[in-house]
């Protein structure tokens, strides 16, 4: 197939690619963004480690350092992970994996990607031109009547693109159950598309919490009054509620997808079914509930009773049951499957490994009395960058390259992929494994200066670090490279099962030729057969 | 089966409506979203019922009152309106459907001159705020959700006038028609969302201690 | 007149006639369950509104699942935010200018219950 029938070949213009409704363009659009926002989060990241080099924090001043830990967390969280997979994955897969020709609401899809860059191209610009220097919590009263920085401005990016989550959710759903093609059941649905609607659950359901609470944020700081205050008698802890009643279930926004993808990942290169497939589909709906329980896990510290803390400490608890379910399962996915290590696959076992110590160390966290030692602590820092880093992000990385035969019609280099995911692993685990360890010393986070015993360990950070940029500048050059000179990609290099294989690389403008009929269940993989391909399509396949 | 028939099948599982879903799925958000603002309303209260109570009786209950009466009086053109389009009658559906802008312009127009009238007694709580008694701390968080929570209630009004001034203008022009209603029905959901919650709104504002 | 046309009037009709119940019954002391009452009568004018005129009635569970989880989402908010109000006890409460005894307290014993703060009483 000549790439001119493909969705890249239709229409080359600037115009054509601004104007698109085609959900598959506008994932590349969103992966454009988001990589760029990725490397602005990164190098954001690279001061504060170089400054960390030394105990003095010799790089920056210390007021440099706070609006450098917020430009990275509030772009790695707003701007990175929460549209990383959802937007660029998920919108050119969802619809593919269910058999439909686009998602529901097409022009609503584009309108989320100009809000998406509008937003955070005007938050971004005021973080790093003003400044702010709250973190990315945002934290009353500190953001309302402390700070000298420009958070309103921020706040108002961030409220933007919440409307760009909530709109990709809404459109997600509606997708969901509306366009699946016939015979497609919802438990023939992948489980990366079940990932993703539980997912859009979370995103439609917490985000209108955050805009609503950035909202009375910003009214409390420009009229001088709001129910945050306490000088004015209101109630500094019910922005913490209200902010975590969103940004606990958003880590859920950021780890489900992640999930979505290994499952997929880990049932092609096993080559086999994934274990327990309708208990994997349980286990997602479930974390996803339960992800609108726990917040209060944030809040133990923080002068919340500690009646609350107990019931929010037994509920967070809750969640290592169903994660637990995950990671068993796709480890019964791997025994006596017929393996192979290709770049994803080694992506993806990275992530069961790191996602096991982000979850394992969280379990620490959400123990009431050991969290008033650690909370606050480089711990802290070290156990979401494995959930984050090392689960979404990794994550990510693997459903890039396994995809990216389809998303582009050229594979990627093998051997410089899995040098990457290589190096990735270990800078990854350089970086942050230290920071475990001074957190159990006790070194507290978000400090420009530290005591010196903690200097070792911080420049074994620093020194992971750059091995980890590294890591993540490889795929920026071997992919752009095989864009033009990497082979021609067939329709289903993996042999993978699944609605997307079975349709050019790169697809054609709706998809699919005719609207598919399925007939069979999903990851049809038999052991051990490599010609194999699973899922049955077309209707001349149906009995 | 017939290969035509079959094909007509497939396309018609795939072309399903997804306007009326759509628009559940934004009202679950909205409802979220104004229930941040009852949430912040709840625990103030809690804290200071004594202020709250006395704030309430410095709101106008009778143009409190009066626009409940004309929210609710433009759900039922709005809803009769859908009907008439449903059953083809497109003249009359423009009518309703102007009948209830109107309806919804009058309770902006009260709504404004209550806005008016609460500033000129010194209720605005970052202005010149005045309260006598000695719950004016309460009070001043009272008439502070007051504003946020009316204010986006009319922010929501206003995008529906504008809504249903399309709508209009789309019926009178035979976009829409009884073939053709799933945009007249969708936006009437969003309408009543709008009436739902000021319906909520009217007795935690208006009437918290009357007695 | 079209028999649905007529049930949009009597919906329409019943809805005034909460209205007027809710606001008389605000002026009758009911000692602490006005404000039950009040908020009983207005989710039944929702209900009536949400049946009636957005045709709940026809909706299928989808759409019904919707609206009960965006409800719920709400009720989970409001309800875990109370369980850390009504039993932090004294050292974190807020400064509570208009506090009176008893009422609007922490729950547990130890609770602030007297005027700590001075600033706007």
């Amino acid at each position: 197939m000549s790439n001119t029938d493909s969705y890249l070949g239709a229409g080359l213009r600037l115009r054509d690619w601004l104007t698109t409704t085609d959900h598959k363009r506008i994932a590349i659009l969103y992966a454009m963004g988001i990589t760029a926002f990725f490397f602005v989060g990164g190098a954001a990241a690279t001061l504060i480690r170089l400054s960390l080099i030394t105990p003095q924090g010799d790089l920056v001043s210390a007021e440099t350092y706070n609006k450098l830990f917020t430009v990275h967390g509030v772009v790695m969280v707003w701007f990175f992970l929460i549209p990383s997979i959802p937007a660029t994955l998920g919108n050119f897969l969802i619809p593919m994996m269910i058999g439909a020709h686009d998602v529901a609401f097409p022009r609503l899809n584009l309108l989320s990607w100009y809000l998406y860059m509008g937003g955070a191209l005007f938050t971004v610009a005021d973080l790093i031109i003003g400044g702010v220097d709250t973190g990315w919590t945002f934290y009353t009263p500190l953001s309302t009547m402390f700070s000298n920085t420009a958070v309103v401005a921020a706040v108002a990016g961030v409220f933007v693109v919440g409307f760009s989550s909530i709109l990709t959710g809404l459109n997600f759903i509606v997708t969901v159950h509306r366009r699946r093609a016939p015979g497609m059941g919802w438990f023939r649905l992948p489980l990366f598309v079940w990932a993703l609607y539980g997912t859009s659950l979370i995103l439609v359901l917490a985000t209108p919490v955050l805009a609503m609470t950035l909202v009375l944020l910003a009214a409390e700081r420009l009229f001088g009054i709001g129910i945050f205050d306490p000088a004015l008698g209101g109630d500094p802890l019910l922005f913490q509620h209200l902010f975590w009643f969103y940004s606990h279930p958003a880590v859920y926004i950021m780890i489900l997808p992640a999930m979505g993808v290994v499952s997929e990942v880990i049932a092609c290169f096993a080559r086999k079914p994934v274990f327990g497939y309708r208990m994997m589909a349980y286990a997602i709906i479930g974390i996803a509930s339960v992800s609108f329980l726990v917040w209060g896990h944030h809040m133990f510290v923080s002068g919340q009773s500690m009646y609350a803390g107990m019931v929010f400490s037994f509920l967070s608890y809750l969640v290592a049951v169903p994660s637990a379910i995950k990671v068993f399962n796709w480890t019964a996915t791997l025994f006596r499957g017929s393996i192979s290590f290709e770049a994803p696959m080694l992506y993806a076992l990275g992530f069961i490994g790191l996602f096991m110590l982000g979850g394992l160390t969280g379990l620490y966290l959400a123990a009431l009395a050991l969290d008033v030692n650690l909370t606050d602590t480089y711990f802290v820092v070290a156990h979401f960058h494995y959930i984050m880093v090392g689960g979404s992000v990794m994550a990510y990385f693997a459903g890039i390259h396994f995809w990216w035969p389809k998303i582009t019609g050229r594979m990627y280099p093998e051997s410089w992929a899995r040098l990457a995911a290589i190096a990735i692993f270990i800078g990854f685990n350089l970086t942050f494994f230290p920071q475990y360890l001074l957190g159990m010393e006790g070194m507290p986070r978000r400090y420009w200066e530290y005591d010196p015993q903690f200097q070792v360990l911080n420049v074994l950070s620093s020194a992971g670090a750059a091995i980890l940029a590294g890591g993540y500048l490889l795929p920026a050059l071997y992919l752009s490279w095989s864009l033009r000179y990497g082979p021609r990609a067939a329709a289903n290099p993996w042999q993978a099962t699944g609605l997307e294989w079975q349709t050019p690389s790169p697809p054609p403008e709706g998809n699919f030729p005719t609207t598919p009929r399925v007939v069979r269940d999903p990851y049809d993989y038999t052991p051990g057969n490599r010609d194999e391909a699973g899922a049955a399509m077309h209707p001349q396949a149906g009995p | 089966m017939s290969a035509a028939s079959q094909d007509a099948a497939l396309e018609s599982a795939a072309e399903r409506p997804v306007g009326e879903l759509g628009m559940w799925v934004f009202l679950a958000t909205e409802v979220l979203f104004f229930g941040v603002l009852f949430c912040g309303y709840v625990v103030m209260r809690w804290y200071y019922p004594q202020g709250f109570a006395a704030a309430s009786r410095h709101t106008d209950v009778v143009i409190g009152s009066a626009n409940t009466a004309v929210l609710l009086t433009s759900s039922l053109t709005m809803a009769l309106a859908v009907q008439s389009l449903q059953q083809g009658a497109a003249r009359r559906t423009v009518w309703l459907l102007a009948a209830t802008l109107l309806l919804g312009a009058a309770f902006l127009g009260l709504k404004l001159y209550e806005y008016r009238d609460d500033y000129l007694r010194h209720l605005v709580p970052w202005l010149d705020f005045v309260f006598p008694g000695r719950h004016a701390g309460g009070a001043r968080l009272f008439f502070y959700m007051y504003f946020v929570m009316t204010g986006a209630h009319a922010l929501h009004l206003t995008v529906g006038l504008g809504v249903v001034t399309v709508m209009i203008i789309g019926v009178a022009r035979g976009a829409f028609s009884r073939e053709r209603a799933a945009p007249v029905e969708v936006a009437a959901l969003y309408w009543h969302l709008i009436d739902v919650v000021w319906i909520f709104l009217y007795p935690i504002l208006y009437l918290v201690a009357r007695t | 007149m079209k028999s649905e046309t007529r049930t949009g009037l009597v919906v329409w009709l019943a809805l005034l006639g909460l209205l007027g119940l809710t606001l008389a019954s605000s002026y009758v002391p009911m000692d602490g369950f006005n404000a039950p009452v009040n908020i009983g009568i207005a989710a039944a004018k929702a209900a009536l509104v949400g049946v009636f005129f957005m045709r709940l009635r026809y909706s299928g569970a989808t759409v019904r699942l919707a609206l009960l989880t965006a409800a719920l989402m709400v009720a989970v908010m409001m309800g875990l935010s109370f369980a850390d109000i009504l039993t932090r006890g004294r050292a974190a409460a807020p400064p509570r200018p208009d506090a009176s005894a008893g009422y609007g307290s922490s729950l547990l014993p130890g609770g602030c219950v007297s005027c700590r703060s001075t600033r706007w009483c």
